[in-house]
């Protein structure tokens, strides 16, 4: 095709003429909000993931230790407290001395400054050990990222792959900052604590854990449900900012086509299917807290209750009985935290965990084409190319192009030529090894593709692709892309060659003027003109230009032609060509049907020779009949009795707006 | 006429002066008004959890000090208890534990409720204001601005409805309820525990003050690592094209080295913050036994006062902690509120008049008289256009970019207002028309074509929601786009991904003709709509059109030769100004501007029209 542009079918998946991905590939989730929100919570022990975590913390394994020796420390000092006050209170009733109450007191600030220093400790070395690991994990998966080729990036959509960098490492800092020792540390409380209580009175410590069954049911219980509610309100949230976000974004289209009131009504669906959502929510948030004070009162009061009875009894002494109750009524509290902490980080465990396995699902995804153990790099080269024999399949058994053997020789431009499917994509993308040939070799200069380095093959390889894409950053940084070496004299000599010059320095700040996001302030002709400047100081020996559709103001239009002409001077190139004016100027032209050539030769030759690159010419830029299945007649029909149903209903239709506008 | 807003410049860190504040707090609380009674619950609720709170260590004293009486009886200290007032106290501890659960419930509640209740709102006024603003204000303001104030700052708002007003009002209430307590049992004691408490209070202020900025450079590079991440992997291409990706790696890690500083200087912070307010809270605790327990000695307080002091201690002591940031949401939320009003007070300046009322059976007739317009007085952008369009009238305009050709056709929906003169649709003019019958009549497919995320048949339907499938077929048809979507192996049903990701740019403009094409109208414009459409489709689409253009009037713009030949009238721009009118040989021969251009881009056209073998006449 590359002359049908857009074609029938073009676009659809022919960005890399792979394989049939539909519009919702695997990871795409844009459509269905309800489906798979499970997927967020994973399994509490998985043994490969713990493994895989253990590489990442094994170079901070002694801070760790140490965050752990702490933790106990203060899971000791702190539950103690409640022995000491009992202590000092059973001993002040009993003697009624002031100096044990001094001395009490005074071993009771050393309690608390221990547990504040070890407390500090924790947090301190915490801090260190989670945000590097973070840091090297984030950096990790981006890295690996742009190392997946191609093939990869066919299947899922940028939405879908950032959030493994972001949102699923984010859920890992929860746990890696706080939680595990978070854990630990109620794990060590609740020992300690326990043993505490045991020790002031064994019989009142066990009325006190009565209680506990209760509460882990209820905590269970209610997590199952919060969770679930919680997750209803990040998914609707999101759909309430991606509709605003988009009707935002095409509000002209909105405007022009009146549909505000439609989508209000739409938005406001979204809107309180939202407001829905989060009551729920909060209904579930604000219920746990008081069911776990009013479980702690339950248990203080049975704890008076026995107590009494027991005194009463006179099973223990009065002072002791009364210490025990007070010191009761501290520890509960104490008792009760880490056991409601623990119900709740079970939750970030398991999202955490699940966050892990897509992480690491990323990092076990290999790039299926590396570097051979023996690659060299490719040395200077003429720029002679030859597919020799090529075949090249993306799904096993879907063949795409089929024995194709060319011959470029250096210096020489080749214009591929064809419809959508024909393979112009698939060969220039064998030049680059985006994707290894099934049967054949790619050569240049007799270095079959597959033997040298990538690195040294995209330096002798220059691709200019049909979008230019540019980065964030300034318009010198976009043409020292080509080559980071480069000077800014060099850079600017490469503008000059392409005829961006002149208007860049025109820009507000001439070379360092600022891009926005994709460059939205350039028109798409200069953005191409970025794009060939750097290109050219690259300066490949092999240019692959995939020539852009886009109309341009003749000035432009005409620059861009004068660019091409010098881009392509002096290297091999293939080009993907849309323009008439160069596929006359290439030196030969290759006509591609179904991954085969059919035709080649000057545009001259093969207009003489009136075969299937004569049709294609006349079908671009000759009028001819409509070729295409459908019966317009019909189609109009259909038109004029919408308007005849219109008509009818217009005098009322027309009349309302009136109305509501007074 | 509104001044177009939405500054970049109003940064998250503006401060405002105070009584604007309170202005702004105000105008935000009337948002809640219309749930007032369930502001009264939440205040009722408030009341009953502080009353409760305060109830229990009252019970747990009661319960020690009287139904476990100490009485000293000679030398012997004797232990007296009653039975029946230990289950009172019990009973009651436990009734009092449940009412005050029940109102901290319904406060947290309601207080959500209200706080959602209001954003829910917010968002609705915010949207509906957007959608009916006129071109102009969408001109002057940044996307990504706006959706700042319809996202966090409405969520700013929530939270200090829900925080920084109810919350606020608990801590105060049980504050005051139980200090008033505590001074009544003992004075120093009291001060004691309050002295702490400011300690707290004050200490958490300054962590909260301290941390903000952190934060907000928290969240700052966080967005900065999406922005890097998101090029990388939508440039992924380019990377790869020029071997960049440790490049890019460098570029990331900068950023992730932010992030990670600022996440662990904030940790940091915690770090030393969070042991030294539990460490305060013990001390308080050491303090109260120490000096409450010789009170206890020398017969001034019972052990059951002391374990009020005690209890009261911790029921205060997480509220307290959370003063700083109530505090703090005050000053943010009226930041936040006055950059939502500044939303919510923008008026259109294209709004339906008084009395507006639409021309029946309208033909298409349309006429500029003496138009003039300008975004900025002081830069016009087109200078008394003149354009008289008959029914059925094709109307080319050509000209360089910036000349004016869009602004042209834009006033015709009134898309933007004129500056002076009139646009008369059927002899009545545009501003007199009801807006909404207007555009019903003028269809417009313009250059960039935007596609929400739905289903193709969504997506051709949009202006017509309810359209049958007969007629969004017979659409998608006369735009050459309905082959193609029935081989599609889910056909209209199609999801359409974000902007139309997964479509050619001929595709797209295909389906964006179709759905002008569904609203059948009066008025079809061109906005240089065929940019993206290879030349046969585009010559596939014409001949559709020429059908479809019979009883319309269409304005074209475009550089196509084939369009130009056709049209009735060709009108060349030039800086505003219309500066050739005539047919396409009658400005061929004239020279200037056109023949400029048509010798720069169009000449080559017409070769290759001339040389190719089967070159009919004219289709249509």
């Amino acid at each position: 095709m590359g002359m049908m542009g857009g074609g029938m079918a073009g676009g659809w998946s022919s960005n890399l003429g792979g394989g049939g991905h539909g519009p919702r590939s695997s990871w795409a989730s844009s459509a269905s909000m309800a489906d798979g929100w499970d997927k967020e919570y994973g399994s509490l022990y998985n043994p490969d993931l713990i493994r895989r975590f253990g590489a990442y913390i094994r170079p901070h394994r002694r801070a760790l230790l140490a965050a752990i020796v702490a933790n106990a420390i203060f899971a000791v000092a702190f539950n103690v407290q409640v022995l000491v006050v009992y202590r000092a209170l059973s001993d002040a009733l009993d003697t009624g001395e002031l100096s044990r109450l001094n001395w009490i007191a005074g071993a009771f600030i050393v309690i608390v400054l221990v547990s504040w220093l070890a407390e500090f400790v924790r947090q301190w070395l915490m801090a260190n050990v989670g945000h590097p690991i973070l840091r090297r994990m984030r950096q990790d998966v981006f890295d690996h990222l742009m190392r997946l080729e191609h093939r990869f990036y066919d299947r899922g959509e940028v939405g879908a792959i950032m959030s493994r960098v972001t949102s699923d490492v984010q859920v890992l800092q929860e746990m890696l900052t706080s939680g595990v020792l978070t854990v630990i540390g109620d794990i060590f409380g609740l020992v300690i604590i326990v043993a505490v209580m045991m020790v002031i009175d064994w019989q009142l410590a066990l009325v006190a854990m009565a209680v506990l069954p209760i509460l882990v049911v209820a905590m269970a219980f209610w997590s199952k449900r919060a969770r679930k509610a919680f997750l209803e309100t990040r998914v609707a949230i999101a759909a309430v900012n991606s509709t605003l976000n988009e009707d935002l974004n095409g509000v002209r289209v909105v405007q022009s086509l009146n549909r505000e009131r439609e989508n209000a009504r739409r938005f406001d669906r979204i809107n309180n299917w939202n407001l829905r959502a989060t009551r729920r929510a909060g209904l579930l948030s604000a219920a746990i807290m008081p069911l776990v004070e009013i479980l702690i009162a339950a248990a203080t009061a049975l704890i008076i209750v026995v107590a009494a009875i027991r005194l009463d009894a006179g099973g223990i002494a009065p002072e002791i009985g009364i210490a025990a109750i007070v010191a009761f009524a501290i520890g509960i509290q104490r008792f009760f935290d880490p056991v409601r902490d623990l119900v709740l980080q079970y939750t970030m465990f398991q999202r955490a965990m699940a966050g892990a396995e897509r992480v690491f699902e990323v990092l076990d995804t290999e790039p299926e084409i590396e570097d051979a153990a023996d690659a060299e790099d490719l040395p200077d080269i003429a720029g002679h190319v030859h597919f020799d024999n090529v075949s090249l399949e993306y799904v096993e058994g879907v063949r795409v192009l089929f024995d194709l053997d060319l011959e470029v020789q250096p210096g020489e431009t080749v214009a591929l030529v064809g419809e959508t499917g024909a393979g112009k994509t698939s060969i220039t993308s064998l030049l680059t090894r985006n994707y290894d040939v099934t049967e054949g070799a790619v050569r240049i200069d007799d270095h079959d593709v597959r033997g040298v380095s990538r690195a040294s093959l995209v330096r002798r390889v220059g691709v200019v692709l049909q979008e230019p894409f540019l980065f964030t950053g300034t318009v010198l940084d976009n043409i020292l892309y080509g080559d980071l070496q480069a000077t800014r004299e060099q850079a600017e000599a490469a503008a000059k060659v392409v005829g961006a010059d002149e208007w860049i320095r025109r820009l507000p700040q001439g070379y360092d003027t600022p891009l926005a996001e994709r460059a939205q302030n350039l028109s798409i002709g200069q953005r191409q003109l970025i794009a060939f400047a750097r290109a050219i100081l690259s300066d490949p020996r092999i240019l692959v230009l995939d020539e852009a559709t886009a109309n341009v103001d003749s000035h432009t239009e005409a620059l861009i032609q004068a660019a091409i002409a010098r881009l392509l001077r002096g290297r091999t190139a293939f080009v993907i060509a849309h323009r008439l004016s160069t596929i006359r100027s290439v030196d030969r032209i290759i006509v591609l049907e179904y991954g085969r050539i059919i035709e080649q030769g000057s545009h001259d030759e093969l207009l003489a020779r009136d075969g299937h690159y004569a049709e294609l010419y006349r079908m671009m830029y000759a009028e001819q009949e409509d070729h295409s299945d459908f019966n317009e007649a019909s189609a109009l029909a259909v038109l004029d009795r919408m308007r005849a149903r219109a008509q009818n209903g217009a005098g009322s239709a027309v009349a309302q707006p009136a109305a509501v506008g007074d | 006429m509104t001044a177009p807003a939405i500054p970049a410049a109003a940064s998250p860190r503006f401060r405002l002066r105070l009584p604007a504040s309170v202005a702004i707090v105000l105008r935000i609380l009337l948002f809640a008004r219309p749930y007032w009674r369930g502001l009264l619950v939440t205040a009722i609720s408030i009341l009953g959890a502080a009353a409760f709170a305060v109830a229990s260590p009252l019970l747990l004293r009661w319960a020690v000090d009287q139904a476990i009486g100490t009485e000293l009886v000679g030398e012997q200290t004797i232990i007296a208890i009653s039975a029946w007032l230990v289950a009172i106290a019990a009973l009651a501890l436990v009734g009092a534990a449940l009412l005050r659960g029940i109102s901290m419930f319904l406060q947290r509640y309601l207080a959500e409720w209200v706080g959602q209740t209001v954003a829910y709102d917010l968002r609705n006024a915010i949207y509906e204001r957007l959608q009916t603003l006129s071109f102009r204000f969408h001109d002057a303001s940044e996307t990504g601005q706006i959706m700042v104030r319809a996202t966090q700052d409405v969520e700013v708002v929530r939270m200090f409805i829900n925080f920084g007003g109810v919350q606020l009002a608990f801590t105060l209430v049980l504050a005051i309820a139980t200090v008033a307590l505590m001074l009544v049992a003992d004075w120093q004691l009291t001060l004691i525990v309050f002295g702490f408490l400011t300690v707290i209070a004050v200490r958490s202020a300054i962590v909260a003050r301290r941390l903000r900025p952190i934060w907000n450079d928290v969240q700052e590079s966080q967005a900065q690592l999406g922005t890097v991440l998101q090029e990388a992997l939508s440039g992924i291409r380019v990377v790869k094209a020029f071997g960049r990706h440790e490049h890019e790696g460098r570029k990331f890690g900068g950023t992730a080295d932010w992030l990670e500083r600022r996440s662990h200087d904030a940790s940091m912070v915690q770090a030393v913050n969070m042991p030294l307010m539990t460490m305060l809270g013990a001390l308080a605790i050491v303090a109260v036994i120490w000096v409450g327990g010789r009170k206890v000695l020398g017969g001034d307080l019972t052990v059951g006062e002391v374990t009020m002091f005690l209890m009261y201690l911790t029921v205060l002591q997480m509220p307290i902690r959370g003063l700083g940031w109530m505090v703090m949401m005050v000053p943010r939320a009226a930041t936040a509120g006055m950059r939502i009003f500044e939303i919510l007070d923008q008026e259109s300046e294209v709004n339906d008049r008084p009395g507006a009322a639409a021309v029946e059976n309208p033909r298409g007739h349309l006429r500029f008289r003496g138009v003039s317009f300008a975004y900025d007085p002081r830069s016009p952008v087109l200078n008394e256009i003149e354009i008289e369009a008959q029914p059925g009238e094709l109307i080319a305009l050509l000209g360089r970019t910036g000349s004016g050709k869009s602004t042209v056709v834009n006033l015709v929906p009134r898309f933007y207002d004129v500056s002076a003169g009139s646009v008369e649709f059927d002899g009545r003019d545009v501003r007199d028309w009801p807006l909404e019958a207007l555009r019903r009549q003028v269809a417009i497919v313009q250059q960039e074509v935007f596609l929400f995320a739905a289903t193709l048949r969504e997506n051709i339907a949009y202006g017509r929601p309810d359209a049958t499938q007969e007629e969004i077929e017979a659409a998608a048809m006369l735009a050459r786009i309905h082959p193609f979507i029935s081989r599609l192996p889910e056909g209209y049903d199609t999801w359409v991904g974000e902007r139309g990701a997964n479509f050619s740019g001929g595709q797209k403009q295909r389906i964006a003709i179709a759905r002008a094409l569904l609203m059948d109208p009066r008025v079809l414009i061109f906005d240089d709509s065929t940019s993206s459409v290879d030349a046969a489709t585009e010559f596939e689409i014409q001949q559709a059109m020429a059908a479809l253009m019979k009883g319309r009037t269409t304005f074209v713009i475009a550089h196509r030769l084939r369009s130009l030949r056709d049209a009735d009238q060709i009108l060349v721009l030039d800086q505003g100004r219309i500066v050739q009118r005539g047919r396409h040989h009658e400005l061929l021969e004239e020279g200037g501007l056109y023949r400029e251009i048509y010798d720069l881009e169009l000449r080559d056209q017409e070769s290759a029209g001339a040389s190719a073998p089967v070159a009919a006449a004219g289709a249509s």
